[in-house]
Formats: C-alpha cells, sequence, structure tokens
C-alpha cells in the first residue's frame, strides 16, 4: 500500500509539476499546422527567403543568392558534429545528394564557432574532402536563427528564393519528394 | 533562441542506456537479493531507498561505422542526474521499483552555454524471484549449492521527461526520449562467498507513438518508433570482510547496449541504432548488517574505433547511498 501511494504521488507530483510530461505520455497524431510562419526566414509555400553570406571551411564567401542562380535548389542541413548529425549527413551523402545534381547540399555548422574549428570538425568527422557538401561555419548563428534551425533541421530553397521545407530530417523521403517535383 | 544541442538530445537518448549500465554496486551484498546491475530488494527485505548521483562527461561519439570521433573543438558536455529508486516487497517472491531522474545538463561550445534541469524518464519494475531460501554461501558441499537465483522482471519506461516531441521550444529543456518502452530481463546472480559473478540480460521493445511536433512547431503528423533494444551485463566481484564484520565489495562489469533502427511512418529511420559496449568498476561499502550500503561506481566507454555505433562515448561516475528496511 505504502509503494502505491509513493507511486501515484510521485507520478502525480511530476505531471503536475510539468505540463509537458502529458504531451508524451499521451502523444497526440492531430495535425495541428496552423500557420507556419517562421518569421524573418520565410516560411513553407510562403515566404521568400532573406540573402544571407557566410564563410565556407575553406574562408570563401557561399552567398545564398548567388549560388541559387546556379542550381534548382540548395538544400541546407544544420549539424553540430553528433551521433545523429552524422546518421543524417551519412545517409544524405549516400542516398539523397548523388541523385541531384541539381541541387546544392550544404553544411551548416552551428557550433564550432569560428571557420577553423568548422574546418577541424568536419575533417574529424570525414567531411573535408570527397564530400558532397558545401560546409559552412555560422559563427554567430545568424543564419541558424533566422531559419530557427536546430541539429538536423533540413530546409530547402527552390531557384526563385521560395522555401520549400523547414523541418527536422527523418528518412529522406520527403527530401526526395520536394527535390524530384523542382 | 532556439538551439538543439549535442547532449540534451543524446543525454535524453542515452540515458535509459546510462541508469542500465551504471551498477548499483549492491552486488555480493545480498544473499540471494540484490543485484549489481538493478534496483532489486535483498531476500526477505520489506523495502528499499536508494538515491545515486550520476555526473556524466562527454568524450565524442562514435558514428555509424563504429568510428571514434571527436566533439568539435571548444565543447564541453556534461550531464548530471539524482536518480531517486524505492523498491516495495510485494510478497515473498514478488517485488516492485520506482526509479525517478532528475537531469541537469550543462553544454557549452565554442559560441554558446546551456544549462537546464527538468525530471527524466521514469522506469516502473516487477521482478519475480523464482527461490525461497538465500541461495549465498561460503563453500560449495554439493552440486545443488550451485543453483544461481534467479529473478524475472519486467520494466517500463514512462515517458515522463520532456521529449523533443514535446511543447519546448529549445532543447535546453529535453529531459526525456518521449518513448514508452517495455523490457524483459533476467538476473542471474551467484555468490560463493567471497566471490560472486552476475548476468543480466534485458530485451525491450518501444511502441510507436504518434509526433505532431518537433521542438515546439507543429509539423505533419508522423509515426515514431524506436527498435528493439538489448543490453546485456556481466559482472564479477570479490567481497572483503573487515574485522566489524562491515564489507568492501569490489566489482567488475561490462555491458554491451544495442538498440536496432527504428522507423518513421514505417520506413527506415537513418538516425536510429545505436550500440555501446563499457566496462564498470564498483566499489561499494556495507554495514554489517547491510541495511547501508555506500557505493562508488565507474563506467568506462572506450575511446576507440568498434567499441560502439551512433552514440556519445562518455564515462559516468556514480555516487549513491542504499537503505534496506527489514
Amino acid at each position: 500500500m505504502y509503494f502505491a501511494r509513493f507511486l501515484i504521488l510521485t507520478l502525480a507530483l511530476m505531471i503536475g509539476a510539468c505540463g509537458e510530461t502529458m504531451d508524451d505520455m499521451r502523444a497526440s497524431g492531430e495535425d495541428k499546422r496552423v500557420d507556419t510562419n517562421t518569421a524573418d526566414a520565410g516560411s513553407q509555400d510562403s515566404i521568400t527567403t532573406n540573402d544571407f553570406t557566410l564563410p565556407d571551411i575553406d574562408n570563401s564567401p557561399f552567398n545564398l543568392y548567388a549560388k541559387l542562380t546556379e542550381y534548382d535548389a540548395v538544400v541546407l542541413y544544420f549539424t553540430m558534429w553528433c551521433p545523429i548529425c552524422d546518421s543524417h549527413m551519412s545517409h544524405l551523402k549516400s542516398s539523397v545528394a548523388p541523385d541531384f545534381d541539381n541541387a546544392l547540399f550544404v553544411v551548416v555548422d552551428f557550433v564550432s564557432g569560428s571557420v577553423e574549428n568548422a574546418k577541424t570538425s568536419a575533417s574529424a568527422s570525414g567531411y573535408r574532402n570527397n564530400s558532397p557538401f558545401t560546409i559552412i561555419a555560422d559563427a554567430d548563428m545568424g543564419v541558424t536563427n533566422q531559419y530557427h534551425g536546430t541539429m538536423g533541421t533540413t530546409v530547402v530553397i527552390d531557384s526563385s528564393g521560395k522555401i520549400l521545407m523547414n523541418e527536422d530530417y527523418k528518412t529522406g523521403n520527403e527530401l526526395r519528394g520536394i527535390l524530384e517535383a523542382l | 533562441m532556439r538551439i538543439l544541442f549535442n547532449s540534451a538530445i543524446v543525454a535524453a537518448l542515452a540515458m535509459g542506456a546510462a541508469f542500465a549500465l551504471a551498477p548499483d554496486a549492491f552486488a555480493a551484498s545480498c544473499c540471494g537479493g540484490g543485484s549489481s546491475s538493478s534496483l532489486i530488494l535483498p531476500k526477505f527485505a520489506k523495502s528499499m531507498i536508494d538515491i545515486s548521483v550520476d555526473s556524466e562527461k562527454y568524450y565524442g561519439y562514435w558514428d555509424k561505422d563504429g568510428k571514434y570521433l571527436t566533439d568539435p573543438p571548444g565543447s564541453d558536455l556534461r550531464q548530471y542526474r539524482l536518480n531517486l529508486g524505492y523498491a516495495r516487497r510485494l510478497a515473498s517472491r514478488w517485488q516492485a521499483s520506482l526509479v525517478v531522474p532528475v537531469v541537469r545538463n550543462q553544454n557549452k561550445y565554442a559560441n554558446s552555454n546551456s544549462e537546464n534541469s527538468g525530471v527524466g524518464d521514469t522506469v516502473i519494475s516487477l521482478w519475480y524471484e523464482t527461490f525461497d531460501d538465500v541461495l549465498c554461501l561460503w563453500k560449495v558441499k554439493k552440486l545443488s549449492d550451485l543453483k544461481p537465483a534467479i529473478y524475472l522482471g519486467t520494466s517500463l519506461t514512462t515517458p515522463t521527461g520532456v521529449s523533443p516531441y514535446d511543447g519546448v521550444s529549445s532543447s535546453f529543456d529535453v529531459t526525456g526520449r518521449g518513448l514508452y518502452r517495455l523490457d524483459a530481463s533476467l538476473l542471474m546472480d551467484k555468490t560463493i562467498y567471497p566471490w560472486n559473478v552476475s548476468l543480466l540480460y534485458s530485451y525491450g521493445i518501444h511502441f510507436e507513438r504518434p509526433v505532431n511536433r518537433e521542438y515546439g512547431s507543429y509539423v505533419e503528423p508522423y509515426q515514431k518508433d524506436a527498435g528493439d533494444r538489448s543490453l546485456m551485463t556481466l559482472s564479477g566481484g570479490y567481497t572483503h570482510f573487515m574485522e566489524s564484520m562491515n564489507t568492501l565489495t569490489g566489482t567488475l562489469a561490462y555491458s554491451d547496449l544495442k538498440e536496432n533502427s527504428g522507423t518513421i511512418n514505417g520506413d527506415s529511420d537513418p538516425a536510429t541504432g545505436l550500440r555501446k559496449r563499457s566496462v564498470a568498476f564498483t566499489l561499494a561499502f556495507s554495514s554489517f548488517d547491510k541495511d547501508w550500503i555506500y557505493k562508488l561506481n565507474y563506467n568506462h566507454a572506450i575511446q576507440q574505433d568498434n567499441w560502439g555505433e551512433s552514440f556519445p562515448v562518455t564515462d559516468i561516475v556514480t555516487v549513491g547511498v542504499t537503505h534496506v528496511f527489514r
């Protein structure tokens, strides 16, 4: 009886103290998307992205709008060089990027804090050479914040600057679908 | 600021593993009860409180091919956990336990810092003892003396922590994985003083769940499932009896944790699937009546290739105390 009371009391306290808890304990599959407006970054199917320029790990400037004139789309993947990022990037590299020469795949390092550190991280992770990715360093996280980016956030921007996708990388199928429709 | 920090998410992922991998230093204190791997009551004890603090530091990770990689320059990722455990005997062969972790993440990257705290995922367990008498002994006189203490258990991990699929907009607040998991466990323990050996095997399945939100943003709903998980821990210990009959027990353990790939809407999720192999050393001081146990545990992940896959490389130091009520 004491155990049961302890169990009930503990769970009640946890649930009561943390409203977010119930979201996972009673997960919902209801589509609650109303407006995916992402402020200054633009949103899916609606807003044109702002331009930005960041250095790549060779210290050359990467300008988004300039690249959009060369490709049908630019794909941004936000990395922090972690196990999940590595899995995503490996999948992106092997299963998606080879099929879309008309798209530029760009990895945004938003944790290393400098071009030099980003270069070190890319080398350590095996993406310095023979990589299909352009790797850019978002030292002050301005671009990351612009897209509300996190680890795994994947953004697809078409040649007109329209944001076609801005969400976590999942199986790659959703990304392929968007790129195939270009 | 909405940032997803490495350690926050992987720590949430690792939390269940870390707890399972951190032996509770109860080996050889039990005489047919207790465990080096789980919160299990000694035979005939009524209840038990177990409080421990984990300090976990990150030293990089293994990629999906098992290659050891370091974290980005300038990063210092740590997680602390206060584990509150309570076990209660329900019947002569039945016992149940509850473990609630309180998690604190401290993450430093070259260009940012973060700290956050919260309740983690809660584990509720039920164990059945296949024996009635104390099975620890000093001397083997007949073959049946070699019979081990066997426990059969089941545990439910409940997503009481805050996961990426909650309403949080920052990974600073992530303290749980967001999935239910049901484990079935087999624990075999044998003590022939002063030696002890135990084997724990657990197999767990996650329950598929709908997701309609990621880091505070509603997304097109999908079904998410993590892969089945198995854990094997083999440990061996030696107990030194002091003149006061207090005991000091040293235990070495080896653990192998594996989780298969999960799915999103039935398709393979490339970011799932993991493996971690680690070693641990535990030193436990027990009072002569074995009612109080003080423990120190060091869990070490080998910072070399092929000791894990898609998992952070961490070392965990655990300090804890257990009090048994007779």
